[in-house]
C-alpha cells in the first residue's frame, strides 16, 4: 500500500527534529570549545607501575650495572593515545624492593641508584637522569628497599612510543654480580588535558 | 505612564492573529488589502510574537513597580529544579531586595546527595523577566562506579570511583516566565567549573606490571542548564 507523502513526512518528523535538536545543542558547545571555553583536567597523583620480580643484571668488575625498563602504559591508560587528548606525565620517585624469598639479602650494598629517559628511536630529545638515589651517611645498613626521588620536572610524554615508556636504570656499589630479582615501581604524576573540540 | 495588561491586550489582537472568528477582519486591518494572500503566521511565528509581548510586558514592570500602589513582592518561596551539574534540588529562596533572591537546599544529582546555593539577580519584573544565576554546590558523595568498565575506565577503579566526591560553581543566563508573586517556571543555561575528586587508588593490569591509579581530581569547564518551578508564598 502506498503511503501519502504527507503521512511519510509527518512520520519523518520526530527524527528530524531531533537530529534539529541534537545540531542546535552541539553547535553551541563547539563554539564555546572553539572559544577555549570548554576543557577538562584529569589529574592523578597516584600513578604507580609495579614490575615484580624483574630481572636486574649483575654487576661489572667495577660494581655498576644498567638495566632497561619498560613501561606499557598503552594498555592501562589506552585513552591516552586518544584524539583531543594532551597528557604530562613526570616521575615523581622509583623504588626498588627486594622480595623477602629473594637472592639478594638487602641492598645494604647500593650506593647509588638512577633512573634516566630513553628517547625514542630516531628522536633527537635528550635522556636526562630522572630520580636519584644516594646512600646518605648513618642511613638503614640492611635496607630491602630504597626509593629515588626526582631530580628533573621533564614531561615524559613525548618519550612515550606506541604506548610505551623506556627508561635506563643506573647503579652503582657492591652489587651481586650474578642477576638477581627485583621489585620495581616507578610512580608518575599524570595530567591530562581534554579538548572538547576534538571529541564532539 | 503604566503599561497594563489590557493595553497590551489590544496589541497582542493585532499582532496574534490565532483563533478568532474575527481573525480575518484584525488581518484586513493590519495588513491592508494587499496582506489578504499572505499566509497566517506559523505557530512559531506565533510563540515569538507572544514572547515579544511579554517581554514588552516584563520591560514594563519597573514602571509599574514604581508607582506608590504597587504591592511588594512576596520574601520567601520554594524552588524545585533539575539540571547539570546542579541535579535535582528541592531549595527554600528568600527575596532579600527588589532584584535579588537567594536560594539555598538540598539536591540529588543522579549519583549522590548534596547542597547548593546560589544567588539570583532579575534586574525586571515581569511575566517573563530575564536573570543572571550564581551557584554553588557540593556533592558529599557521587557513586561513580557505573562508569568502571565502560569505555577506556578500567573495571578495577570501581571502588575508588564509588567514592567519588564534587563540588561546583555556575554561572546561568535564563528567564523566569509566570508571576513573579506566585507560580513561576524558569529555564537558565550557562557554564560551569566543575571539580570532581576520587580519594584512593587501586591496581590494575599493565603489560607485564601493575598500574596503581587513583588519588584522582578532575577539574572541567562544562555547559550548565537548568529548568525548574519556583512558588511564593
Amino acid at each position: 500500500m502506498r503511503v501519502p507523502s504527507r503521512a511519510r513526512a509527518r512520520a519523518r518528523a520526530p527524527l528530524a527534529r531531533v537530529l534539529h535538536l541534537r545540531r542546535a545543542l552541539v553547535l553551541p558547545l563547539l563554539l564555546l570549545s572553539a572559544c577555549g571555553m570548554l576543557d577538562a583536567r584529569l589529574e592523578a597523583r597516584t600513578a604507580c607501575f609495579t614490575l615484580p620480580e624483574y630481572a636486574i643484571p649483575g654487576a661489572t668488575g667495577t660494581g655498576e650495572l644498567s638495566a632497561p625498563l619498560a613501561l606499557d602504559l598503552g594498555e592501562a591508560l589506552p585513552f591516552l593515545s586518544e584524539p583531543g587528548v594532551r597528557y604530562r606525565l613526570r616521575l615523581r620517585d622509583v623504588t626498588l624492593g627486594l622480595e623477602s624469598s629473594a637472592a639478594v639479602a638487602d641492598l645494604g650494598g647500593l650506593d647509588v641508584f638512577a633512573v634516566s629517559a630513553i628517547a625514542p628511536a630516531g628522536s633527537a630529545l635528550p635522556e636526562p637522569e630522572l630520580v636519584r638515589y644516594e646512600r646518605p651517611p648513618g642511613a638503614d645498613p640492611r635496607p630491602a628497599s630504597v626509593t629515588a626521588p626526582a631530580t628533573s620536572d621533564v614531561d615524559l610524554a613525548p618519550y612515550v612510543d606506541a604506548g610505551l615508556l623506556r627508561l635506563g636504570a643506573s647503579a652503582r656499589g657492591a652489587l651481586p654480580s650474578s642477576p638477581w630479582r627485583a621489585t620495581v615501581t616507578a610512580c608518575f604524576l599524570l595530567e591530562v588535558d581534554v579538548e572538547y573540540g576534538e571529541q564532539l | 505612564m503604566t503599561l497594563g495588561r489590557s493595553g497590551l491586550g489590544v496589541w497582542g489582537a493585532e499582532l496574534l492573529p490565532a483563533r478568532r472568528k474575527d481573525q480575518s477582519r484584525l488581518a484586513s486591518l493590519s495588513a491592508g488589502e494587499q496582506g489578504r494572500d499572505r499566509p497566517l503566521p506559523s505557530a512559531l511565528e506565533r510563540l515569538a510574537l507572544r514572547f515579544v509581548l511579554a517581554l514588552l510586558l516584563s520591560l514594563a514592570g519597573p514602571a509599574a513597580a514604581a508607582t506608590p500602589a504597587a504591592r511588594p513582592l512576596p520574601r520567601l518561596g520554594l524552588v524545585v529544579d533539575a539540571g547539570l551539574p546542579g541535579g535535582a534540588g528541592l531549595l527554600a529562596q528568600a527575596r532579600l531586595a527588589e532584584r535579588l533572591r537567594l536560594q539555598a537546599g538540598p539536591f540529588w544529582s543522579g549519583v549522590g546527595f548534596g547542597v547548593k546555593g546560589g544567588a539570583v539577580i532579575a534586574p525586571f519584573r515581569g511575566a517573563v523577566a530575564p536573570v543572571v544565576e550564581l551557584e554553588a554546590g557540593y556533592g558529599f558523595r557521587a557513586d561513580l562506579s557505573f562508569l568502571a568498565g565502560r569505555g577506556d575506565v578500567p573495571e578495577e577503579l570501581a571502588p575508588v570511583l564509588a567514592r567519588a566526591r564534587y563540588a561546583y560553581a555556575a554561572a546561568y543566563l535564563g528567564v523566569d516566565v509566570g508571576s513573579p508573586r506566585g507560580l513561576s517556571f524558569f529555564v537558565r543555561a550557562g557554564l560551569a567549573r566543575l571539580v570532581a575528586t576520587a580519594p584512593g587508588a587501586a591496581r590494575t593490569d599493565a603489560g607485564a606490571g601493575t598500574l596503581l591509579l587513583g588519588d584522582a581530581t578532575l577539574d572541567a569547564t562544562v555547559p550548565s542548564a537548568k529548568l525548574g518551578l519556583q512558588l511564593w508564598f
